[in-house]
């Protein structure tokens, strides 16, 4: 239902051009979940906030980017075209509840403004729904909590409205980025869980966005990672947790904090820093901090291409396979 | 919020007492006095020392701060030196238009402020920004009383819309009110909209970039309605600050504009006091803006509360 | 004859019944009854009682001459002008007055007009309460004869009397409701007998006047209604009036003057009147001012051409003594701009001449201060400005701490009482300083004389004095300058420079 396709999204600043999103294409199938994991600073958020139109005017879309909804072409530079889908057929969830949210504005006219907007509903009708939305989206008191403002909620009670926002119009698509990594990690899981839960429910096709590998491992059906702005990896998501050939997707995997390893366990980060997006270097991106890296790294770019089963990667020497010495 | 109340009750009255007395020593250190006013200029010395007897001008300063403020504590605020007109009445009367146009002067300022304020934020330096901002930037500079005059050259003489003097109270009808206020409050409001402008349009190019106005966006609301419901409000406490500030300004400020246009507001009524150093009506005046500026703190602080329900809550927990 | 008609009627002793009012009949049409006008003043008003208000200015007169009348009305040439008096003789070679009244007039709150309201005016206006009574020095008294007949009583006969009782300038003449006055509501809502009523009085915005049905007189009044508003500005009190807001204001600024004669919308009068709107003082106890010479070259130094041209843009014309339109004293010495002179009287004083001079922070005084410095500084004498507010000028002037400052002589029927104030040795109001024995005889020589001719001459001789001793500099005369829409009609000239609406009728009436 959504196909994206070399989609390059760069910043015109002082200091240079920002290749925040530098050629990115993928397909997402109605119902599904597509999980987008990367560093911070990787481009996920630019890339799914191209998608909606939610970037300043500094930021131009490449000439080739080609974005495809429900089977017909989305432009992303007009405001009146993503009008037409925005809130109703794709919404979005986003990273901070705590900003989010409109703090001058109730929880119910934050709710019922859609309704009322995109679905005509009156003062009374969509108060209802606001009700009934919020109560879905596991607050209690719904009735209560309408009439209060987002600072006399807790985070978790604030993504929750968020979410409820986001769900208000029955979108078709929903886009949640970084859901849970401003909350506290006791809650992380409820979070992730009603985004599941309503997903399937309302047959959504959903974009969960993370940096943690490990919080996508049961949810998404398929995996896209992400460095400096482009998909370096892809594959359905069991899949991808046999067989990883990135380096990089490697190293996010032995990122993820294990329950079982002994308290005090330093975690295993990736050395090094994510390469500066007006130069980045030449050949593969991650070639700097890559152990596998040869010279023929540096010089020629790895193409996103296929193992079997749709399971595609950029990389000359995969994982698993002999290096070059 | 009693106990609110009563702390800017309280403040009330120790601006009221500092400000009274301060003004009282200083027109009292000022060169000559009223008697050389009452007098004239065909007095001979004798008579002005008569005069200053008569009216207790020979006793000491504090002597007749004390005796001002005993009477004021009965409710007396004693009469003018020169004109014989008891204080409150010659307040009273000139009250209504100082209001009028504080209040008209502000709205016609912020009619203009907030569409353009907003536009401009909206699209912060696009052509019509940069117009605007010099445009702004021009006016400011102006002196008042040019725009006064050139208002009524173009309204009162070429196009006789509206008269270029005087005041009419509303008992004689809302329209002959108005049209009165129209050239004065518009003379005030051409330079008094740009600081407004311009405060709100910074506030709100900042409001404009956080994340609830992207939720906003997303919601698929469109960009009147968001710059409205979403990001006015929030961008406009500075505003309300600004605003305070002028309006407390224009209390006993608007003189030039309430001399041209003869309005017989506040300000005129001070300074032409001062010039004659009748005190009793200087500090009547006084007492009055003293009042007004604490008023117009608390109704800034009032709108703080309504526009921003943080507040609210923290003042209804404490 | 060099004086004009200087009250010659009174001064025969003929009774005023026959003089007629100069101005009534003036106009060919027919006045027309009703409608209403609206007048622009420069300041709001302080009030009607004498006492309280103590200082009648120029607006306050332009209102109270249509509330209360006079004994006596003056025109621009001196002639007296029967009004609530119907005659006055004068008794024991002019040191008392009978005046006989009018017996048909009654105050606008009922009281009837009569001896006992005369006296009790009177009385307060002589008592040391006021304090415009000082150009009044030789009146002693007044008692009531009968109902309607009164007696003045003077120190000695005195020339300037019965202008004092017509003059349209100062509270003394205008006679108020003697209840009103006892009620102490005089002040803030004055009652007299004159043509229009008290109505409404909006403190710091306008006096409202409406036609007093039982008028006594037959011209007048015509309208229905004035209002008085208060115009501060004279640039935008012009635009009230040349967008139709005002019917009538009073102008003293050239640039003002000008711009309105341009305007074919607006009826011009002007009247020159007598006194000099801007005299400068210098101070004769203060040296170097003290030495004639200094003074005299100073006078020289001085160049009231080039002055009419910077402040008045012409519309004043420079004057050689103070008594305008009454008298015709030719040159009477004045000491023309003659920088040569100046320098030669300087030379002779011998020492460098440095003083300062007070002059207000107003726009005109500053540009005052700053010709006067310039013209100075071609002759070597350095002039320091210090510019001080209205009032604080007044009492450095009052209390004898200035060496120069700006000052005015008002214009009045009879500039008598004003200079013997000014230059007597003796007198409480003698400003400059000024002592000359000379001086002081003359000005008790025109105090008693009562024959207009000779006193005129008398005058002139003093005129004559003052530019030979040089204690005050001229800076033009006064003309009076009012301009009206088309509409209004019935004003007559601006004696003493105030408007009369008395007679005053719109042609839009009915
Ligand atoms: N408005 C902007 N102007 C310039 N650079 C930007 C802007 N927004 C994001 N970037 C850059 O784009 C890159 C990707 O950012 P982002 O999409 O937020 O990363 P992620 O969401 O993966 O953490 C970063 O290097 C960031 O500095
Ligand atoms: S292409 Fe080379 S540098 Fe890039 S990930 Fe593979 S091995 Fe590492
Ligand atoms: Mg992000």
């Amino acid at each position: 239902m959504l196909t994206v396709s070399n989609l390059r999204t760069h910043f015109h600043t002082g200091r240079g051009i920002v290749r925040a999103v530098d050629g990115v294409s993928f397909n997402l199938a109605r119902g599904r979940t597509l999980g987008i994991v990367g560093e911070s600073g990787s481009g996920k958020t630019v890339l799914v906030r191209s998608l909606l139109g939610l970037l300043p005017s500094t930021a131009k879309f490449g000439g080739e980017t080609e974005i495809g909804f429900e089977g017909r072409p989305l432009d992303i530079r007009s405001e009146t075209a993503l009008n037409q889908v925005r809130g109703r057929a794709i919404a979005m969830v986003f990273q901070d509840p705590m900003t989010s949210l409109n703090p001058v504005m109730t929880v119910g006219a934050q709710i019922t403004e859609s309704l009322r907007y995109h679905l005509g509903l009156t003062g009374g009708e969509a108060r209802e729904r606001a009700v009934a939305l919020i109560d879905s989206v596991g607050i209690p008191m719904a009735r209560q909590r309408i009439d209060q403002h987002p600072h006399q909620l807790s985070g978790g009670l604030r993504q929750r409205v968020a979410i409820a926002i986001a769900l208000a119009c029955e979108p078709k698509l929903l886009i949640a980025d970084e859901p849970t990594t401003a909350l506290d990690v006791t809650i992380q899981a409820e979070i992730l869980d009603l985004l599941a839960r309503q997903q399937a429910e309302r047959d959504m096709a959903m974009i969960l966005i993370t940096h943690d590998l490990g919080v996508v491992a049961g949810r998404a059906d398929d995996i896209a990672v992400m460095y400096a702005g482009r998909i370096v990896e892809r594959a359905p998501t069991a899949r991808l947790f046999a067989n990883m050939r990135m380096p990089y997707t490697q190293a996010l995997m032995n990122a993820i904090p294990r329950l079982e390893a002994p308290p005090n366990t330093p975690l295993r980060t990736i050395g090094g820093r994510p390469p500066d997006l007006v130069n980045p270097p030449p050949g593969c991106r991650f070639a700097p901090r890559c152990p596998r890296a040869e010279s023929r790294c540096t010089d020629h770019e790895p193409p996103l291409e296929g193992g079997e089963s749709g399971h595609r990667f950029a990389c000359w020497y995969p994982v698993g396979e002999p290096g070059a010495a | 919020m009693a106990k609110f109340v009563t702390l800017k009750l309280l403040r009330l009255i120790g601006v009221v007492f500092a400000v009274s007395a301060l003004t009282f020593v200083m027109v009292a250190m000022l060169p000559a006095d009223i008697a050389y006013d009452i007098a004239g200029q065909d007095a001979t010395p004798a008579q002005i020392e008569a005069i200053r007897a008569e009216l207790g001008l020979d006793q000491n300063v504090l002597v007749r701060y004390g005796h001002w403020l005993m009477s004021l504590a009965q409710g007396d605020m004693g009469r003018s030196f020169r004109s014989d007109e008891p204080v409150l009445d010659a307040i009273w009367s000139r009250l209504p238009v100082t209001i009028e146009l504080l209040v008209l002067s502000q709205v016609f300022a912020l009619l203009l402020a907030i569409p353009a304020g907003v536009y401009c934020a909206y699209r912060a330096g696009s052509r019509f920004d940069r117009v605007l901002g010099s445009t702004g930037f021009g006016m400011i500079s102006v002196p008042t009383f040019v725009l006064a005059i050139v208002l009524i050259y173009l309204f009162a003489l070429r196009l006789e819309w509206l008269p270029a003097t005087g005041y009419e109270p509303f008992s004689e009808g809302v329209w002959a009110n108005l049209r009165t206020f129209v050239l004065p409050s518009l003379s005030i409001a051409l330079v008094e909209w740009v600081p407004l402008m311009r405060t709100l349009r910074s506030d709100m190019i900042a409001t404009l970039k956080e994340d609830f106005i992207s939720m906003a966006k997303a919601k698929g609301l469109p960009a009147w309605r968001i710059l409205t419901r979403h990001a006015l409000r929030p961008s406009s406490f500075t505003l309300i600050t600004i605003l305070g500030l002028q309006i407390g300004g224009l209390i006993g400020g608007a003189l030039i504009i309430e001399t041209i246009f003869a309005l017989p507001g506040i300000g005129r009524l001070l300074i032409n006091a001062i010039y004659a150093r009748d005190y009793m009506i200087v500090q009547g005046c006084i007492l009055f803006i003293a009042v007004g500026y604490v008023v117009i703190n608390f109704v800034v602080d009032m709108l703080y509360v309504a526009l921003d329900p943080r507040i609210r809550t923290a003042g209804a927990g404490g | 004859m060099t004086a004009r008609q200087f009250f010659s009627g009174v001064l025969g002793g003929a009774v005023l019944g026959t003089f007629l009012l100069v101005c009534a009949g003036a106009n060919a049409e027919e006045p027309k009854r009703g409608g209403s006008i609206t007048v622009g003043l420069e300041t709001d008003l302080r009030g009607f009682d004498p006492i309280k208000a103590r200082v009648l200015g120029n607006s306050a007169a332009t209102v109270i001459n249509v509330i209360q009348d006079r004994l006596f009305d003056v025109d621009e040439e001196g002639n007296l002008v029967a009004m609530l008096a119907t005659g006055a003789e004068q008794e024991e070679g002019g040191t008392s007055w009978l005046i006989t009244l009018r017996t048909d007039v009654t105050f606008h709150d009922g009281t009837p007009f009569n001896a006992d309201a005369v006296v009790a005016h009177w009385t307060r206006i002589l008592s040391p309460s006021y304090v415009g009574g000082i150009f009044l020095q030789p009146m002693e008294g007044i008692e009531k004869v009968d109902e309607f007949t009164v007696r003045f009583h003077l120190d000695h006969a005195w020339g300037p009397f019965a202008g004092s009782l017509a003059t349209p300038i100062g509270f003394a003449p205008y006679i108020p409701s003697p209840r009103a006055v006892s009620d102490d509501t005089q002040n803030r809502h004055p009652v007299g007998t004159g043509p229009y009523m008290f109505k409404e009085w909006r403190s710091g915005d306008r006096f409202v006047v409406v036609a007093n049905p039982n008028y006594w007189g037959d011209d007048g009044p015509h309208l229905d209604e004035i209002t008085f508003r208060f115009l501060p500005d004279q640039q935008t009190r012009l635009a009230s009036l040349q967008s139709g807001d005002i019917d009538v204001m009073w102008m003293d600024r050239g640039t003002t003057i000008r711009s309105a004669q341009k305007d074919d919308s607006l009826d011009e009068h002007d009247t020159l009147g007598n006194g000099s709107l801007i005299i400068f003082l210098l101070n004769g106890s203060k040296p170097p001012l003290d030495d004639l010479r200094v003074r005299q070259a100073l006078s020289h130094a001085w160049d009231q051409t080039l002055a009419m041209k910077v402040f008045y843009r012409n519309t004043q014309t420079e004057i050689t003594h103070p008594y305008g339109s009454l008298l015709d004293c030719g040159e009477a010495g004045y000491r023309a701009h003659d920088i040569e002179k100046a320098k030669q009287l300087l030379a002779d004083y011998g020492q460098p001449v440095a003083f300062e001079m007070i002059h207000t922070t107003t726009p005109r005084g500053r540009e005052v201060g700053q010709l006067m410095q310039q013209l100075f500084k071609r002759v070597g004498v350095t002039l320091n400005l210090k510019p001080v507010d209205q009032l604080q000028l007044r009492q450095r002037v009052f209390t004898n701490n200035y060496e120069m400052s700006g000052w005015r002589i008002g214009d009045i029927p009879d500039q008598g009482p004003q200079l013997f104030g000014l230059f007597h040795s003796k007198s409480g109001y003698n400003i400059t300083k000024y002592r000359a024995a000379e001086m002081d005889a003359l000005l008790e020589q025109q105090r008693l004389l009562t024959d207009a001719e000779a006193r005129g001459e008398l005058l002139c001789r003093i005129a004559e004095t003052i530019n030979r001793d040089a204690p005050i500099l001229y800076a033009g005369g006064r003309r009076h300058y009012a301009f009206t829409r088309q509409r209004l009609k019935g004003l007559p000239a601006l004696a003493y420079g105030l408007i009369r609406l008395g007679h005053a009728w719109v042609t839009d009436g009915k």
